[in-house]
Parts: C-alpha cells; structure tokens; sequence
C-alpha cells in the first residue's frame, strides 16, 4: 500500500503534513514529496520531520514494569516541508493553494528532475539524508534510489571539496574526473595535482570493492568499475615513483622544466612563505635574464639563472627586471630577501633541465579523453608542483584565449595551500585567479579538495559556487556558508556530503557513487 | 458533507473509523437559518454532571455481595485481561449555545475500540435546538419544542448514546462508559443500553468519578456519621491498588432499578466507582474481578493521579473532543446565515 502523508495546512510558510497510518517511520529530511490535485502536482521538499505520539501515553505503566498498551505505542510522522515546484508550473501569476486533507506520497524521480530542472546528463549522484544520525540514499515508493545529475556548467564554476581524511573526498573527485574524460558530451581533459601517496596514481586501475551497496549503487546506475583508458602520470625527474604500490610504470612519464620555455610568474612557486613583498620582484628578475639569454649560442640551463642572481652580490643586490608589458626598470632587494630566494632557487636547480626528462606544456594535458596526474608527492613535490601547477595554467589560459583549444580541461587541486599561500591576494593567485572567474566561458573548471576549509586562498572563496562537505566540523561548512547543525556534518558517513552546488541549490545531502576508477576497497 | 440525503447518515472514512453525522444535523441547521434564529457567538463546552444524579430516595443498599473487607487489585492481570479480550470506551463532549430563541446543544459521541495497533475511534455528531417558543416550532420537524431542555437533551443524548453504542460495539466486548448507570431521568435508557449490549455479550462497565453520593455512608451502621460522602470513606478505607467489596443498589420501588457497585482506588487521590448491571454481573461473575483488574490497569495506563481516568476513555474523550473540532460548526452557521451581525445584535430588540 502507497505510503501517505495528509496535508493539515501552512505553518509559517512551511506546509505541514502528517501520515496516514501506513506510514510506520520517519520519512527523512531532504526527501521529496507530491501531492496532487486535479490540475497539478505539487512537490514539498521535507525540511522537518518527527514523531508525534497522538496518545501521550503516561509513563507509569513502564515505570511499574507493565507492558503499554500497544495502541498507545501509535506514532505518527508530522513533516514540514516547502514547495519546491509544481508541475505544470502555473503561468497566470497565481500560486497554488495546497489544499488541507491533501493527499501527499513519495514524489517519482521523474518529478524530482522535472520541479528541479534537472537535466540528465552529468555525473549521477544519489540525493541522501542524514537525520538522527543515520545517512541513508532517499528512495521513491518502488524502492529505487532518487538521483540526481551534477550539472557539468557547475564544474565550471569552480568547486570545493572538504573532508577529513577518509571521509570520501578524494574518491568523489576521481569520480568527477572520471565522468568528465570519458562521458561528457565532446569528451573532456582532467589534470590532476597528487600531493599525497598514490591517491591518484591508479587511475587507469578498475576499481575494487566487495561492497554489495556500492555494487547496487553501480547497477541502478548500468555502471561497472572500469580504469581510465587514456591515463598518464607524470612526475619530476627528481624524484621516483615508489615501487610496490601497484602503480602502473608504463603509463609513468618523467618531466622536468625548461628554464627558458619557463613562465617567469611561475617562479614565484618557489617563493612560497617568503612573505617579504620585494621578493614578488623575482618573476621580473627572471625575465629580463630570460630574454638577455634569449639567443645565447649554448644551452642555457636554470643553474646558469641561479649564477647569474647569486652574483648580484656584486652589484649591491641590484638587479634589472623587466614585468610582462617588457618595461625595463632596476630593483635592489634587502640582503635577507637575495638570501631566501638564492636559497630556494639553489634548491630548485634540480627540477630543471634533466636531460632524460620531457618537457610538458598545454598540448600534453589538453587532450580530450586524457587525464593527466602530476605527481608531487614526497620531498621538495609541493615546490616542483607550485612551479610546474603555475606554468601549465598559464600555458592552458593562453592556449584557450588565443581558440588554440576547444578541450574543456578540469584542474583537480588537492591541498591547494601546498601550491598557493593561504592569504594569496588575487594578485599573487595570478593564472589561477583567472580560470576562477573566467572558467566558465573558456570551459575550465577547477576542484579545489582540501581538508581545512580555510586552507583555501581567501582571494578564490568568492569565486568557488559549489561547496561540497564530507565529514568534517561544522565549523568549517559555515565558512562557506552552508546551513548545517554538528550533528549532521559529524555524522555523515563515507561517501555522504552536504553540499550547494551551483545550479541545484535544493539539493543538499548526496551519496557519491564509488568511483568506478581507482579505488580499491 | 451535510448535503448527504437526510434519510442516510452520512459516514466518512476516518482510517477505519467513522464519524456519522446524524441525520437531522443538517436540516435542524438550514431550518435556524429559515426562521432566522440566531446562535450566540460565545459557546459553553459543558460536561453533563452525573454527580447531581443522587441515588433515588427510596433506594435501600443489601450489602453481602462478598466478603467484608477490601481487595487487592492485580494490574498485572489485568494487563492480560487486556492483550486477550475486546475493550471499548465510550465519552462525549458538548457544546452548548445559549441564546435568546432557545438552546443548542452541539454534541460528539465517541467510541472507541482498542484495534490491533490503534485505537479505532466511531463518533456521532448531533445538533439540536430547543426553544418555549410554540411559534418558532410550528411548522418545524427539527426545531423542538421544550419546557426544560435541559431533561429533553437529555433525553435525546441518551438516546443517541444508545443507538450509537448498541449499532456499533462488537460482541463479546468490555466496554467502559463515562457515567453513571443509575442517574436520574437517565436510569431507563442506560438500563435499556445496558440490555441492549448484553444480548450482543458485551460487558458494560460504568464508570464514574467525582461523585457526592453517600449511599454506603448512611447505610452502613459502622460507617455512620463518620464520612462526608462515600468516596470520602473509600479514599480514607483504600489504600492505592485496592477496591472496595461490592455492594448492591436496589429501588425499592422498581427492582429492575439495581445495581452492583464497588470503589476502587487507583492513586493517593480520589477513587472512582465502578457501577456494573445486577445481570452483567450474574452473567460474567466469573470475569468480573478480572474486569476489575483491568480497570486498575487501564487507570495506571491513563497514569493522571490528580483525575484518574480509565484510559479508554480518557482517549473516547479525545476523539469527542477533536470531531467537535473537525467541524468548523462556527464557519457553518455563519454560512447558513445564523449568526447575528453586529448590527442585528444590538437593534434586535
């Protein structure tokens, strides 16, 4: 028998039902309800959701060691819920009434996507609850999961990722990447940073999972775990990739950085907690040595730009600059700054210029189909990634500026403040700034994945319009803005988030579908 | 809902109970419309006092039903007596409109029966107007004339009390009734109730609180004197969890007026009467201090020390309570054009 709710009529703007008495449990919050009239349907989402015990039975007879009385046990479920859209819409400027004694049920996934506009392409993810402590995937009458597609325009709008380690983070944003490279419309590229272990190193690797409510997750959606098939992972040739971990070293490919193909912006990589201002002057530095080596008759390499700086002790710390308009100008640094950077450009040399390495530019990750993963994970990674992370997006902005590249590319940060101080200005941002504000037209999206919120350069929070939250303090979601109590974001279990996501901002609880690639559980 | 065919009482489903509105509900409201009597705005929710209904003058108490003395109440039993047997309930709830043309009496009559997992509730709502005008009743099937509406609605209370319950209860029921059973102008029709529910083996209990009687007190020798009134005697004779012996009630004058009736104290408070038939309790001796048990238990289950209730009734109240609600009976006079303006209230007259 169809569960049913009854409509008792408006409270303060929400409407409020409670169940018939084939309702035994608490429909959750989040869910969806319909009700219908003659000419339309009307669907409430649930924001409130209860017991009531219409009897009030007295506690005495527990207390004496007496069994209830079983009709008094009868619990109803009293829900509050909002309209979220009727079907058809009504187009005279009216608004419906919901009329009390209104019969309401468990709205169809066809209703759900119609009242929400969703489309049915994008990534698939389960709507979800979390009340009372319990995260389940909210159902329709027949039993089978309510979905829901992440709009792909939204991956352009730039997303945040949080959550503790473990709670499912990295894991939704192999499947984001995954669907981006081999099923969005025109195919996508994916570049992905990985900071740590070999989280992204196994992309190519079906995943594994004995887990029978990911394998029902995989069926309702006609899925299989399947490896990314144009998958390469590159690394810089100063380091290696560990072995015994099950990474693939066929699809593993060594880089290194050329000094004079380098963005002199991207040198600022390096400078990295050096907060002295006059040390923003390297890029400058940088370039005008870049050009007066321009035409050198011999190869130029980076340990040739670390001499040509350390002799600047010569000339009273004094150097010509020149900035991106090609002014030439002269700037003298404090002996304190020349100190910190000769020591970080003397600890850089080794990414540059390895002889048995490539050399990677736009060309290698704009790829449709490919994801690429740059692994910087271990000693002196972050600072080789700093540089290289900066280098690439300039190289894929211009590329895309000048039409070079119609290949939508979705840049996967994880730990961004590794990469970007965490009081970055938008200045100091520089490309990346850029592809937050201009993703969308130039089809870059980035996903930002961190575990402290707050890691994240203040100068992005603005431009970041969908927010995911795996478990993690509720401190932290209220940030950024998203209504959530401690219980709920405390509780939520691997997989289930609380999110906005731009586009669709009536949903807010999800359950990631296990990444078909990559994951071994 | 009240356009229903007068000679059909109208039923809706209410999840496997019913609510019946009676047949003359309707009509006696257009018909106050017609003659453009009007109802007072402000309305009374009354209870009907059973505590007036003393025991007729010429009553005379046999005592020797049982053994002297008091008995210990087993909840535990009665917990059982529950989970095996059918249970009933029956309460009503009232509102009255006093105005100038006469007196409405807007009543839900609720029974309950204890359903598998819920209380399944069957009301009856009536409404009747009585009036001394000869000239507002002439030509009016459903406007009523009265000397004292006040007998005459109760009469009428009764009596649809009796319809209810006798077309409703199932067989081989214990069914608790908020009141007593000898009362007054009552007596016959309760008596009558009572028969009625017999043949369908249903045990009629009633049960009564709040009572001023002093049948026991000024018929007992020992007890002369000593007491207010009989609850007094059994508040200060019980100790919690205990009844009294039961003690027989006879008319002198009409024995079919008799009744078996014991105290029982469920809580350090007042206790209550429990009024049984002398044939239901020839008929079900065997179950009756089971029944008793049963009550005890049903008392503990309601749990209100300061109004012990069975709890039964307690929830037939409930539903009496929330249909008199359910019928927006303000909106509906309004739309019948009963209630006075403003302006009709302060020139009427």
């Amino acid at each position: 028998m169809v569960k049913m709710w009854i409509v008792v009529g408006e409270e303060k703007g929400k409407i409020k039902l409670v169940s018939s008495k084939e309702v035994n449990a608490i429909l959750p919050k989040g869910a969806f309800l319909t009700i219908e009239d003659e000419e339309r349907k009307h669907v409430l989402m649930v924001t409130d959701s209860q017991q009531f015990e219409p009897y009030s039975p007295s506690p005495m007879l527990a207390d004496m060691n007496l069994s209830p009385l079983k009709q008094d046990q009868k619990c109803q479920n009293i829900i509050h819920g909002i309209r979220i859209g009727d079907i058809p819409e009504r187009t005279d400027g009216f608004i419906d009434f919901i009329r009390p004694q209104s019969l309401a049920r468990r709205s169809s996934q066809e209703e759900i996507d119609s009242v929400l506009g969703l489309k049915n392409t994008g990534p698939a993810l389960f709507l979800a609850t979390v009340h009372g402590g319990k995260n389940q995937i909210l159902r329709d009458e027949k039993g089978n999961p309510i979905k829901v597609c992440f709009p792909t325009e939204a991956f352009y709008h730039q997303i945040l990722i949080c959550g503790k380690t473990g709670s499912g983070k990295t894991v939704a944003s192999k499947y984001l990447a995954q669907y981006f490279v081999e099923e969005m419309e025109n195919f996508g590229a994916v570049l992905a940073v990985n900071v740590k272990d070999v989280d992204f190193l196994r992309m190519d690797k079906p995943s594994v999972t004995n887990n029978p409510d990911v394998l029902n997750e995989w069926k309702f959606l006609g899925k299989n775990a399947s490896g990314i098939k144009n998958f390469v992972v590159y690394y810089p040739a100063n380091s290696i990739i560990p072995s015994g971990n099950n990474v693939n070293r066929d699809i593993c490919r060594k880089i290194t950085l050329d000094v004079m193909r380098l963005d002199p912006e991207a040198l600022s990589g390096l400078l990295l907690g050096i907060s002295d201002t006059a040390a923003q002057h390297l890029p400058g530095i940088f370039r005008k040595w870049q050009e007066d080596n321009r035409n050198a008759k011999r190869r130029i390499t980076f340990n040739d730009f670390v001499q040509y700086f350390a002799r600047g002790e010569q000339d009273k710390y004094t150097y010509e600059t020149m900035n991106s308009r090609r002014d030439i100008l002269q700037v003298t640094l404090p002996w304190g700054t020349y100190q910190n950077i000769l020591r970080n450009l003397e600890y850089a040399i080794e990414f540059f210029d390895n002889e048995d390495a490539e050399i990677i530019d736009a060309k290698d990750i704009l790829v449709r189909g490919k994801m690429s993963v740059i692994n910087v994970a271990g000693e002196k990674g972050a600072k080789f990634g700093a540089v290289i992370l900066r280098h690439l997006l300039k190289d894929i902005v211009e590329e895309k500026r000048m039409g070079l590249s119609k290949v939508p590319i979705l840049i996967l940060i994880d730990e961004v403040h590794q990469f970007y101080d965490t009081n970055s200005s938008k200045e100091a941002l520089g490309e990346l700034d850029t592809i937050c504000r201009t993703g969308r037209s130039q089809e870059i999206g980035v996903i930002f994945s961190s575990q402290n919120p707050s890691d994240i350069p203040s100068g992005l929070a603005n431009v970041i319009n969908t927010k995911i939250f795996f478990k993690s303090d509720s401190s932290a979601a209220k940030l950024h803005d998203i209504s959530v109590s401690s219980e709920e974001i405390l509780t939520l279990r691997k997989g289930y988030a609380i999110a906005n996501i731009h586009g669709i901002p009536q949903v807010r609880v999800m359950k990631f579908p296990l990444a078909f690639a990559g994951v071994f559980e | 809902m009240l356009s229903q065919d007068e000679n059909e009482r109208a039923k809706i489903k209410l999840n496997n109970g019913c609510l019946i509105i009676h047949p003359a509900f309707n009509e006696t409201l257009k018909e106050l419309g017609r003659k453009k009597i009007r109802l007072p705005k402000e309305v009374t929710q009354i209870e009907i006092d059973f505590s007036s209904y003393g025991y007729p003058v010429n009553g005379r108490l046999v005592s020797g039903i049982e053994e002297p003395g008091k008995f210990e109440l087993d909840c535990r039993k009665g917990q059982k007596f529950c989970d095996q047997n059918k249970i009933c309930a029956y309460d009503e709830s009232i509102n009255k409109f006093e105005g100038l043309e006469g007196t409405g009496f807007l009543t839900s009559h609720s029974m309950i029966i204890h359903g598998d997992m819920d209380y399944i509730p069957i009301n009856l709502l009536t409404f009747y107007f009585y009036t001394r005008s000869l000239y507002l009743t002439k030509n009016s099937k459903y406007i009523k004339f009265s000397n004292d509406f006040e007998v005459d609605s109760k009469r009428d209370y009764v009596s649809d009390r009796e319809k209810l319950l006798v077309e409703n209860v199932p067989e081989d029921c214990t069914i608790f009734i908020d009141g007593p059973l000898i009362g007054g102008q009552m007596t016959k029709y309760t008596l009558d109730l009572n028969e009625a529910l017999l043949k369908k083996n249903s045990i009629p209990i009633f049960f009564v609180k709040n009572s001023r009687s002093n049948l026991v007190v000024d018929n007992v020798e020992e007890l002369k004197s000593k007491y207010n009134s009989d609850m007094h005697w059994a508040y200060s004779y019980l100790k919690p969890g205990e009844r009294t012996k039961f003690f027989r009630y006879v008319d002198k004058e009409n024995c079919n007026f008799a009744k078996i009736f014991c105290y029982l104290k469920a809580f350090e408070s007042s206790p209550c009467r429990i009024e049984i038939d002398i044939n239901t309790f020839k008929k079900y001796k065997d179950e009756i201090n089971q029944i008793m048990d049963l009550a005890y238990y049903l008392l503990i289950a309601q749990g209100d020390l300061h109004n012990p209730q069975i709890r039964s009734i307690a929830i037939a109240e409930k539903y009496a309570r929330a249909t008199l609600k359910l019928i927006n009976f303000e909106e509906l006079i309004k739309t019948l054009g009963i209630t006075p303006t403003i302006n009709q209230e302060r020139f009427a007259w």
